[in-house]
């Protein structure tokens, strides 16, 4: 049951008022009909004055006053009581059982004081360990945080900005304990910080909060002598910043919370270890917004460890990347800069030799090969490929792909690849255009297999899958965008099958000769199988146009008996062959085109190779 | 006899005008009720909680209808009044064509 706080003679006269406005009322007559709505309106304030408020003041003033001791039992000291305990306390009001409860949808202007100044004297620890105050504070919180009015008031009255959000945000980190995810305080203290902060919304200036405005971090925060980080992230996030606003202040505030890590080490973040931290809080909502992940990943090329070396759950730190540089949500220039120095930090394995790293040893791989997946394109040296030197992206697309979580990632990642691709060449819709294309494709296709071979050169039967796998899966992706589209590759579908036959014979059977022999050998199959494949994607393209008959004959198969022999050397002679027989044009374009793939230098060194 | 120069008037017209004026009077008494200040003794300055709280939103509910109740019947005498000058204009047109 609730309490009521009242004024004996402030009630004395509001009975008398009661009894005289319900006599004057009775006074009011008419007995014309276009006067009945009104003379109803009468009647019924009449009657409600006399049966319900009457009785009510009636009876608050013959009964006694609650006692000290009856106060207290009665919970005046509840934070729900607030109202109540401020008049008894400082005004000397009485105090009586009150028999409606509190309608908690609406706080009024003296409410919303008297809880700011109840807060204010509140035993924190108390409140952070009841739920059931907690869920009531919240609600009204936000009630208040809704009403510039009501806000203005809570603040006026609440100075408890030091202590409050620290002991409610220590009771939130400390209830993880060694459950991550169950046993946790932090259903019931979240509201309660978004609560606060949707009051202290009110008074930060609208120029501040602006879309896109770099605040900093004391513009937005309520004054605090020496905010722990932790505390200080559960405010922002609660303020619900626009995407660019909260990745500025996240780096402000990660930028000097790793320096510290650095030399508090665990007494940062309230101590606690375990659990979501500091960068968990506020990296968690960056994960979630794809521009608030690119500005950020913008603003920490320089140090990429402010991702990966603070948070305690490296999985966000893994979607904010893949947000933050997937192809709709940023620019080919700024996906360079962050890709590259991403995979610059991971040259060296940081879970391995840093043991401040707050997060477990994170299976990094699949990331890696998810992150490079929409721009392979950009790491060879063909044209409109990103304007780092060929050697330095090689070595570090290298690192993506230097274990098998990362090529089976990639690929897995057919999606992005293709994604990828349509970001950077669009579709071709001539031959010329097609040539371009193919030479790009061949020379990644080249780049990948030489990577998969230099990397796993120590596991062939491993190699030689993902090889094949990883250039499948680009093959498809590069399809996408060949003249005919989606109809020349159902056409090629069949072909495609032979090949795939074809390469399962060729690498079940291992090479005595060496494992650097077997690597390339496998390089040059899957590269002549590419050529072979996209050649047949072509002339089935052709056919299907009309610029050749239906019964020309189709282009030769790639591989050839003998296993020893150059594939590559092999396919191309026949190629030659084939094509001299086409017109003139589509010979040079499918010539031009097995080019692209066996012609490179990788190619003719394979097969250098493939000779000792 | 001499002409008074007073348009002559129906019944009906008459007995309009004097409704009209026994709204405006109803809504004049209404408008002066003590029960459209009661709230003012039911605030915070005199009680705080649930009960205390319903009282004065009930007050301040019931002070908002008799407020539209006035206006209400302001607006009804209008039409009496409207309605009988009209009556009376078609009168004297009537009388003029005679």
């Amino acid at each position: 049951m609730a309490l009521m706080a009242y004024h004996p003679q402030s009630v004395g006269r509001l009975r008398r008022a009661l009894v005289e406005a319900a006599a004057d009322l009775r006074r009011v007559t008419c007995a014309d009909p276009a006067a009945a709505d009104a003379i109803r309106v009468v009647t019924a304030a009449v009657t409600q004055l006399e049966t319900t408020w009457l009785p009510l003041v009636d009876r608050l003033l013959a009964s006694d006053p609650l006692s000290g001791g009856q106060r207290r039992a009665a919970q005046i000291d509840a934070l729900d009581q607030s109202l109540v305990r401020v008049m008894a306390d400082g005004y000397g009001w009485s105090v009586q059982r009150d028999p409606l409860s509190d309608n908690t949808s609406i706080v009024t202007v003296e409410e919303a004081r008297a809880l700011g100044a109840a807060l204010n004297g509140i035993d924190p620890m108390a409140l952070a360990g009841d739920p059931d105050q907690l869920a009531w504070l919240a609600q009204q919180l936000a009630v208040i945080g809704r009403d510039p009015v009501l806000s203005t008031q809570f603040l006026a009255n609440f100075h408890n900005w030091d202590v409050l959000p620290f002991v409610l945000a220590h009771r939130r980190a400390d209830s993880y304990g060694n459950d991550y995810v169950g046993g946790s305080f932090a259903p019931d203290i979240d509201p309660v910080f978004d609560g606060l902060m949707s009051i202290w919304r009110t008074a930060v200036p609208a120029a501040t909060l602006n879309a896109g405005a770099a605040s900093s971090i004391t513009d937005l925060l309520p004054p605090m002598r020496d905010p722990d980080p932790y505390v200080q992230a559960l405010l922002l996030r609660s303020l619900h910043l626009d995407p660019i606003a909260l990745a500025t202040v996240a780096n402000d505030l990660l930028r000097s919370w790793l320096d510290d890590k650095e030399t508090l080490g665990g007494s940062l973040d309230l101590a606690v270890a375990v659990g979501p931290n500091t960068a968990d809080l506020l990296l968690e909502d960056i994960a979630d917004n794809a521009t608030a992940s690119t500005y950020f990943l913008s603003l920490i090329v320089d140090r990429p460890a402010l991702l990966f070396r603070t948070l305690d759950d490296p999985e966000i730190g893994f979607q904010l990347a893949l947000s933050g540089t997937g192809p709709a949500h940023t620019s080919s220039a700024a996906a360079e800069r962050a890709v590259l120095a991403i995979l610059g930090y991971f040259q060296v394995d940081p879970y391995a030799t840093d043991l401040q790293t707050d997060g477990y040893a994170g299976d990094y791989g699949p990331f890696l090969g998810r992150l490079v997946a929409p721009w392979l394109l950009q790491f060879t040296g063909v044209k409109d490929a990103w304007t780092t030197d060929v050697a330095t992206k090689v070595h570090l697309l290298a690192v993506a792909l230097k274990d098998e979580q990362a090529l089976q990632a990639l690929v897995a990642e057919s999606t992005r690849i293709t994604d990828g691709f349509a970001h950077s060449v669009g579709t071709a819709e001539s031959d010329a255009e097609l040539l371009a294309l193919s030479r790009k494709i061949g020379a990644l296709v080249s780049l990948l297999g030489q990577l998969v071979v230099n990397e796993h050169i120590h596991d062939e039967a491993e190699r030689t899958h993902f090889l094949w796998d990883l250039t499948w899966t680009i093959l498809t992706a590069a399809t996408n965008f060949v003249p005919g589209g989606v109809v020349a590759n159902v056409a090629a579908a069949a072909t495609v099958t032979v090949l795939q036959a074809e390469l399962a014979q060729y690498f079940v059977a291992k090479d005595a000769d060496g494992v650097r022999h077997d690597g390339e050998f496998a390089m040059d199959v899957a590269v002549t199988l590419t050529a072979a494949y996209a050649l047949s994607t072509l002339f089935e393209s052709w056919v299907l146009h009309g610029r050749i008959n239906e019964d020309a004959p189709a282009p030769p198969p790639p591989l050839s008996a003998d296993h020893r022999k150059c594939p590559s050397a092999t396919y191309r002679g026949a190629v030659e062959e084939w094509a001299a027989r086409l017109p003139t044009e589509l010979e040079e374009t499918a010539l031009g085109l097995v080019e692209s793939f066996i012609g490179s230098a990788q190619a003719i060194e394979h097969c250098a190779e493939l000779s000792f | 006899m001499p002409s008074t120069g007073e348009m002559p008037t129906s019944p009906t017209a008459t007995r309009l005008r004097q409704r009209a004026v026994a709204l405006d009077t109803v809504a004049w008494r209404l408008g002066q009720v003590y029960a459209v200040d009661l709230y003012r003794l039911a605030g915070p300055d005199t009680w705080v909680g649930p009960s205390p709280q319903a009282c004065v939103d009930d007050l301040l509910q019931r002070r908002a209808a008799i407020l539209q109740q006035i206006d209400v019947l302001r607006a009804e005498s209008r039409r009496f009044t409207r309605t009988a000058d009209e009556m009376d204009a078609r009168a004297a047109v009537t009388a003029g064509v005679r």
